[in-house]
């Protein structure tokens, strides 16, 4: 299969471009950070769990068509693989949550464990030296599964026998749990003891879906855009898109069924220490997103991929990507960001910052520059594992 | 299949090929030529068959969504009937009309309205059950279910003409049968 050369003259161009406007979005960043530190830590927090969200999401939906096959993945596996490359840049762009610690969660402040019960208690796990040494093993974790993976993808030119398949089976599903756990652990440390006195067991599940919609979304807007390249323009058929699109109105509804029953059990418990949550994102003009979540992220969505015509449509389709990718920021910034204010301060109205939108940029040129980078190695490797090549009858 | 006789009366002509394009591609030709009464048999969703027939969507999808339309605002009426208007029980303080705790039966309930929907209408529109059908006249016609596939034009087709048709299937088939009606 020969590629084209305009695609890696493409790939180079957004490589370039992330580069420049991720450094003049991150040197913005930075030189506003002695000043605005209050305002700095929720945009940064915010930005950096949306883009590791992307990462981890593409290292899920690898390790899914790891182990079913189908034939959706031939579009997207090597655009997922160029993913969760980057979570050695994510590794690195932990470093202000590692050092900015302290001044973020209030479980660090020793102060205010002292003269807190609750906090006291939980004190044996939520410590600075834990928070660090448990990152630590989530990057080493996530980096390990991603080098297991990259070892047994599909690669028609090294064996083209079903071996490689079957290695993949197995690695993807010891990952996939490994994931499950790590992460579910890693939003208990990163977003979840924000409100260190509140806890929910479908937290992170709510997250693990979120990531799942947004990387599904995030592959799809790359192929599209593509689509008049090789390998694309071969794979990117109506039919598949239909698939696709089905997988896409799969994720939405699951991140939908776990958001609603979290909030049905809280709802019907009632327990002052479990609604304070919604409580606190349901008021001061929280409740704005909270409905704008309800309707798109959830309800628009949904019914337009019910339409079988929408689903074949390359456009359409990433249209209603695009607006899932958008809502996710959304999403993440109602879990996250009202966990920084207490009650006396929370004043009206959602606090948005410009350094909301810069740290967001500044992370995703980063981001982006590594994934076009790794996406212009990756896709020179044939895919046509025997799963696939059955697929095409 | 034996001489055909005139007087006896005919379903249709029903073509058999061994390869998945080479039906396809009759069926293509086919509808090229005008034939709109034919269908074809395949052992395995053949992707495209339907178009190349000429076939219109199928309105299942339709009913399923008014089938999960109706199934679940009938569970919100009857959830919303009963906690507020035939027997208001205070539950903890909350509101009689309390959407969250309905949500799960009405959820449920719109599943399975759709999926009656979907079975039911899928029956009613294939015009099922069905005990007996022309085609199984043919002997041959019971490979359909394992390496071969047919197409048939009927009778009832209006550019249906046993000589013309049956040269016309014959110029791409392996072979042509005759069915009886």
């Amino acid at each position: 299969m020969k590629l084209a050369p305009e695609l890696f003259a493409h790939l180079q161009q957004i490589h370039r471009r992330g580069l420049l406007i991720g450094g003049l979005a991150g040197g913005l960043c930075a030189i506003s950070f002695p000043s605005l530190r209050e305002q700095f830590y929720p945009a940064y927090l915010a930005a950096f769990l949306y883009w590791l969200g992307l990462s981890l999401g593409c290292l899920a939906v690898a390790m899914i068509h790891g182990m079913t096959g189908g034939a959706w993945g031939r579009m997207v596996r090597r655009v997922v693989e160029a993913g969760y490359e980057t979570l050695p840049l994510m590794a690195i762009l932990f470093l202000p949550l590692w050092f900015g610690a302290a001044s973020i969660y209030d479980w660090a402040d020793p102060d205010v464990v002292q003269h807190h019960a609750v906090l006291a208690r939980k004190a044996g796990y939520l410590n600075l030296a834990g928070f660090h040494l448990r990152a630590i093993a989530y990057f080493a974790i996530w980096m390990i599964i991603t080098w297991a993976l990259n070892r047994s993808s599909p690669n028609e030119e090294r064996d083209p026998d079903s071996l490689r398949a079957r290695r993949l089976q197995r690695v993807s599903g010891l990952g996939f749990m490994a994931y499950g756990f790590t992460f579910t652990l890693a939003a208990v440390d990163w977003m979840m003891s924000l409100e260190p006195e509140w806890y929910s067991t479908m937290y992170a599940l709510i997250q693990i879906a979120g990531q799942g919609v947004a990387s599904l979304c995030f592959a799809l807007l790359v192929v599209v855009q593509l689509r008049s390249f090789l390998p694309w323009s071969r794979t990117v058929t109506s039919v598949r898109l239909n698939d696709y699109g089905n997988l896409m109105l799969a994720s939405v509804m699951f991140w939908a069924y776990c958001s609603f029953f979290q909030y049905l059990v809280i709802w019907s418990g009632n327990l002052p220490e479990e609604n304070v949550w919604y409580v606190r994102r349901s008021q001061a003009g929280w409740q704005y997103l909270a409905i704008s979540l309800i309707l798109f992220h959830f309800a628009v969505p949904f019914l337009l991929l019910l339409s079988k015509k929408i689903k074949r449509d390359a456009r359409q389709l990433s249209r209603i990507a695009l607006l899932l990718l958008a809502m996710h920021y959304v999403d993440l910034d109602w879990t996250v960001v009202p966990g920084f204010q207490s009650d006396e301060s929370a004043g009206p109205g959602i606090p948005f910052h410009w350094l909301n939108i810069a740290t967001w940029v500044a992370i995703g040129g980063f981001w982006l520059a590594v994934f076009t980078w790794r996406l212009s190695i990756r896709i020179r490797l044939p895919i046509d594992d025997p799963e696939l090549r059955e697929g095409k009858q | 299949m034996g001489t055909p006789s005139p007087q006896e009366p005919l379903y249709g002509l029903l073509a058999e090929f061994d390869q998945a394009d080479t039906v396809l591609n009759a069926a293509q030709q086919a509808y090229a030529a005008g034939y709109r009464q034919m269908n074809a048999y395949t052992p395995f969703p053949l992707e495209g068959i339907s178009a190349a027939l000429g076939q219109r969507p199928t309105r299942l999808p339709w009913l399923v969504l008014l089938g999960g339309l109706t199934g679940g605002s009938a569970a919100y009426f009857m959830l919303y009937y009963a906690c507020v208007i035939s027997y208001p029980l205070n539950v903890g303080g909350r509101p009689m009309h309390s959407w969250p705790s309905f949500i799960p039966i009405t959820f449920e309930m719109t599943v399975l309205g759709a999926a009656f929907a979907a079975f039911f209408g899928m029956l009613a529109l294939n015009g099922l059950p069905h005990p007996n059908h022309p085609l199984f006249e043919v002997p041959a016609f019971s490979l359909a279910t394992r390496d071969r596939f047919f197409l048939c034009i009927q009778v009832r087709d209006p550019l249906f003409d046993l000589e013309q048709t049956r040269r016309f299937l014959e110029g791409m088939a392996l072979r042509v049968h005759e069915v009886p009606s």
